[in-house]
């Protein structure tokens, strides 16, 4: 079940508890992203993720299943945080359960990939010279 | 009355994060947006231009889809969650 938090997850704890009991799984691939200290050539002192809620955990969720009918993986877990978030700090945690390892690192990857692209978070970056959102996918 | 939500770089540009807009009959989304610009003394670029999706009750739509009296339509600007 993909969530929407402000505080900071623990990726041990989620991964336990996705794998609580699974004796099939033989590997996990793991995605965390990190608020970035640069961008555009300057320091961001913090991020801000605003979204629309209920839309938002929505598609984290239809997302989820996605993955587990596209890609043959044994489960798998979007978590992405909102409001400020301090540079270094989590930002998405994805974490994709497999028999063998090839489908979980394409699920995650893709997870990720259409998380940009469909999710309506929208970030904005703080630097000492001003802030701006950031409306593009590097 | 019909819901209309603002996000982001929209939201900031219009100065104003949601605005109800009493509909007596289901109107184009364009339509509405049109309405809700003219309600809200925002431009209407501001709130309807091609950079912009929508959603309509949670669910991406175009802009001849049809808005109901009761119905939230959300303006997205291009999204940027992730890293």
């Amino acid at each position: 079940m993909a969530r929407i938090q402000k505080e900071d997850f623990d990726a041990a704890v989620e991964i336990r508890r996705l794998t609580a009991n699974d004796y099939r799984v033989g590997g996990i691939v793991t995605f965390i992203g990190v608020a970035r200290g640069e961008s555009r050539g300057e320091d961001i002192v913090r991020l801000e993720f605003e979204c629309y809620p209920e839309m938002a955990e929505k598609e984290l969720n239809r997302l989820e299943e996605e993955a587990r009918v596209r890609f043959d993986i044994l489960n798998c877990l979007v978590i992405h945080r909102v409001g400020e978030i301090p540079a270094g700090a989590n930002i998405v945690l994805i974490v994709v359960t497999s028999v063998h390892r090839a489908q979980a690192f394409d699920a995650c990857e893709w997870l990720i990939d259409e998380l940009k692209k469909r999710v309506p978070i929208w970030k904005k970056e703080y630097a000492h010279s001003g802030a701006w959102w950031v409306e593009d996918h590097p | 009355m019909a819901r209309l939500r603002l996000f982001a770089a929209v939201r900031e540009k219009a100065g104003v994060d949601a605005l109800d807009v009493a509909l007596a009959e289901p109107l184009p989304l364009r339509d509405f947006l049109t309405l809700a610009s003219e309600k809200a003394g925002v431009a209407l670029p501001v709130i309807m231009n091609n950079s912009l999706l929508y959603a309509i009750n949670g669910n991406v739509r175009g802009l001849d889809s049809p808005v109901g009296p009761s119905d939230e339509v959300a303006v997205l600007p291009p999204m940027s969650g992730g890293v």
